[in-house]
């Protein structure tokens, strides 16, 4: 009995420890996100001073009264803070120009930041904001799931729209630790 | 407010435990992209090229005698539309010897020359700079490579062919080959097709289509041309019993006796691991000794002949009633990257050693992570008492920490010896472990009496660190890939311990004269381990003998030279066995004063091959008139990393963002629950 109060603690501790750090974490970079404007945008400000990353972009998705801020880098460190922008895809500016097949990625986790994932249905509208205070509308045009190799979405095609991808782990509170698949939610700029 | 104020003072504190867990975190998401094989773009403009150059491999293999000659052909294509420079990192196996390099740039073949390192690294920099085309191939470790190439222009394709030799294995009556894979078909379309999971998952995968073929018609071909093959011609020399790969499937022709012709079959396995080859001569028919020789080119005063030993003792040979007294000593890796099945499997070999000790040996087991921790002080009788004790004691270890292998040599190696013991030490490891040369310093210098056995455990053991430890500590290496080998592998391990070795093996000729052989000095022979040596032959020899101690006294065999064919693979294997000695034993007390560098490189210079002081490098000299060449600047791109390279390792596959807090959560409070049930149920009890 002791032993399950020992684990239930440990789990509960744990859990809220998570989520705390995800949620505290965003308040320090909504300051340095705050700071990073009033200092021309173009600053790469960090929320804290050993941080190695620092806000590159604001979502708002105002049917979820959601407001999230990207990090720079999709590490494991940098996304127990906060959903973080995969460094390998394209620059987030890239998507507003010309229509070739460029396409970034956000990537979050499935608990805290980008939890709000399963509730987007293909038609939301959303916002990204970057440091230059340069806005763009997007609008989800689908929904799949893919196995963690799977990068072939990532690919320039000359043809194909721009597109911003959102991504978290799927499925949704799974039990098991390193799932394989992904819930990706793919968008487009209006 | 004010739950914001809160909050942000809360956070203050958070940080230092924050930043201790995002440090282990973050160390923990790095450290598999070690040493890991990469395609690395570089744009000339400073533009990010993530799949602007397209690599395909191909391999041809001569198997001949007991050497595996082999040219690998990199075909570097640029689909940008600058040029743009490659820098390719790649495996071949161990103690590979790379002898040649060809560039093509459509019908022109330019051959690489060898330089001092330095040198052919200047060269390649200001043909790069000039706009020249220029490749240029160099050593990383001695089985990592890295191949550059400069200045490919848009949509046109230069191709690197590399030539490497290695000498065959050949253990228990079966000679075998590894070539490693794994880089090669991350770029091979044909094999992503067989896991269902995987099929569109190869970031590379479609930019492997010829350009010429998607403009001819605009249709995007779904099956890309399969890129990467792999031929080897065998010829063995004897009828074979058997040809074997275990992890892909070939097709096998026999064209003549002794003679077959390998491919991969099409419809293969998934070749995202070393593909390795296995065959067995009839039964009856096995290898006890051969002998190839050559001589270089030139006049009959200028050419050397060298030859190729192989001998495989007779079993009698190390077979023996009287048994000395052993002192084994097991030394096991409990560090974190021993951590999950590394960790058992080292438990269950641990405990089949454990179980073939006798009452007149004594043992001790030491384990090593941060700090080093042992069974008892000094080492004990294989009492019963004793050995449950020890079981004990290796059930419980569980694998943390660091890697202080250091420390844990320095323990073991300056303990004292009872001289009339056979003192063996069993290290377990999976070897990954930063400062070997330290490491085989300390072996060399602190070895004495005592005889190191590795044994490697785990997918992924550093298995050139710990063949060369077994070389330097004069015992043998045992790799244990995964839990179905660890009996048969163990088993043949402590025979090899159990049966004492063959010493002080050295060649000379018919006339007692000593010869000049590498490796050097040769490793002890353990049962079934066949002898490898390369030599320089002495003028007119005729024959080779080879004499060593067994525990029978005086071990001879006398080997003839028959015909001597004019070639140079087996000088260039003996350079590379040399050089490999030379670097092995640099900094021992005897060779100080030497200088090593000099002397390798003179060696590779001399026999045209790859060291750590040496490089390839072909330049084109052929006009330049592509747009965009040469480019002011160089800006170094990471190019984004090939998807899926390995199954088994995480990290290169899209971020892992599954967290589990809800779940943990929802569990803590259930279990709180369960708890206050429980105590609610008991309370009511008592005042019932």
């Amino acid at each position: 009995m002791m032993l399950l109060l020992t684990l239930g603690i440990w789990q509960l501790g744990s859990g809220v420890y998570m989520q705390a750090k995800a949620q505290l974490a965003q308040y320090l970079i909504a300051q340095a996100w705050q700071s990073n404007i009033t200092q021309g945008g173009s600053k790469q400000v960090r929320p804290w001073f050993y941080a190695d990353t620092w806000p590159v972009a604001k979502l708002e998705v105002p049917k979820l009264n959601i407001e999230e801020y990207i990090l720079w880098g999709a590490s494991g460190r940098n996304l127990a803070f906060g959903a973080a922008y995969y460094l390998p895809s394209a620059k987030l500016y890239e998507l507003a120009g010309e229509s070739s097949g460029k396409s970034s990625l956000i990537a979050g986790h499935n608990d805290t930041n980008f939890a709000f994932l399963a509730q987007l249905q293909v038609g939301d509208i959303y916002q990204l904001t970057l440091g230059s205070g340069f806005k763009m509308k997007y609008q989800v045009t689908n929904i799949r799931i893919i196995h963690q190799s799977d990068t072939s979405f990532l690919q320039p095609d000359l043809r194909a729209t721009n597109h911003l991808y959102l991504m978290t782990c799927y499925p949704f509170n799974s039990l098991i630790s390193g799932t394989e698949q992904r819930y990706l939610v793919e968008s487009a700029i209006i | 407010m004010m739950t914001l104020a809160k909050a942000l003072s809360f956070t203050q504190l958070c940080k230092t435990s924050l930043f201790l867990l995002t440090l282990i975190m973050s160390q923990s998401t790095y450290a598999s992209d070690f040493e890991q094989p990469k395609l690395e773009l570089k744009d000339l403009n400073g533009k990010k090229v993530n799949s602007a150059v397209l690599l395909s491999s191909h391999a041809d293999m001569k198997i001949s005698g007991l050497i595996n000659q082999v040219d690998v052909i990199q075909t570097f294509k640029n689909e940008h539309s600058e040029a743009v420079n490659a820098r390719y990192v790649f495996p071949l196996p161990d103690e590979s010897a790379v002898y040649e390099l060809e560039m093509q740039i459509g019908q022109r073949k330019i051959q690489g020359e060898i330089k001092e390192k330095h040198i052919a690294k200047k060269i390649y920099k200001q043909a790069q700079k000039q706009g020249k085309k220029a490749s240029l191939v160099t050593q990383k470790r001695a089985n990592v490579f890295v191949s550059q190439v400069a200045n490919i222009p848009p949509g046109e394709q230069i191709t690197i062919k590399i030539s490497y030799q290695q000498v065959l294995s050949y253990k228990n009556h079966e000679f075998s080959l590894r070539f490693p894979m794994v880089v090669a078909p991350r770029y091979q379309p044909q094999t992503m097709q067989f896991d269902r999971d995987l099929t569109s998952g190869w970031l590379y995968q479609k930019n492997m289509k010829p350009a010429e073929k998607t403009s001819q018609n605009e249709q995007l071909n779904p099956e890309p041309e399969n890129k990467i093959s792999l031929n080897i011609d065998l010829d063995a020399g004897f009828t074979l019993a058997d040809i074997k790969s275990p992890y892909h499937q070939i097709d096998v022709e026999n064209i003549d006796i002794g003679k077959y012709k390998i491919k991969l079959a099409n419809n293969g396995t998934l070749a995202n691991r070393d593909f390795v080859l296995r065959w067995q001569p009839e039964q009856g028919n096995e290898i006890q000794a051969a002998v190839f020789s050559e001589k270089t080119k030139g006049d009959d005063a200028n050419n050397e002949e060298y030859a190729l030993v192989m001998l495989m003792p007779p079993a009698s040979e190390f077979q023996t009633q009287q048994r000395l007294p052993r002192e084994l000593i097991f030394v096991i890796d409990t560090s974190g990257s021993m951590h999950g099945s590394s960790m058992e499997q080292a438990k269950q070999a641990l405990f089949l050693a454990l179980a073939d000790l006798r009452p007149e040996d004594s043992f001790n087991i030491i384990e090593f992570n941060s700090t080093v921790g042992s069974l008892s002080e000094h080492a004990i009788p294989a009492t019963d008492f004793n050995l449950r004790h020890a079981k004990q004691y290796v059930y419980n270890l569980d694998a943390d920490g660091g890697t202080e292998i250091a420390k844990a040599f320095t323990r073991v190696l300056q303990g004292q010896t009872q001289t009339d013991y056979l003192r063996q030490v069993i290290f377990m490891t999976d070897g990954s472990i930063g400062n070997e040369k330290q490491i085989f310093e300390q072996i060399n210098n602190t070895l004495g009496s005592n005889r190191l056995f590795t044994v490697g455990i785990g997918s992924a053991p550093n298995s050139h660190f710990m063949r060369r430890a077994a070389d330097i500590g004069r015992g043998s290496f045992t790799f244990i890939g995964n839990n179905t080998e660890i009996r048969s592998k163990m088993q043949l391990l402590l025979k090899q311990l159990k049966n004492p070795a063959l010493k002080e093996l050295s060649l000379e000729d018919e006339n007692a004269q000593s010869m000049d052989f590498w490796p050097k000095p040769i490793p002890d022979l353990y049962f079934s381990e066949p002898l490898m040596v390369a030599v320089k032959l002495n003028k007119d020899q005729k024959q080779i003998n080879v004499i060593g101690q067994s525990v029978h006294g005086e071990f001879k065999a006398n080997l003839n030279i028959s015909e001597i064919n004019e070639g140079d693979s087996i000088s260039r294997i003996w350079a590379r066995q040399k050089i490999k000695s030379l670097l092995l034993y640099k900094n021992t007390q005897d060779k100080k004063e030497k200088n090593t560098k000099q002397q390798v490189l003179e060696l590779a210079l001399k026999h045209h091959i790859l060291s750590p002081y040496t490089a390839f490098i072909a330049v084109d000299t052929g006009p330049i008139n592509e747009k965009g060449i040469p480019a002011k600047e160089t800006h170094r791109v990471e190019g984004m990393r090939p998807a899926g390279w390995t199954m088994a390792s995480k990290g290169i596959a899209l971020p892992q963002t599954d967290g589990r807090s809800t779940m943990q959560i929802l569990l803590g409070l259930m279990m709180l629950l369960l708890v206050a049930i429980y105590w609610k149920y008991q309370s009511n009890e008592v005042t019932q």
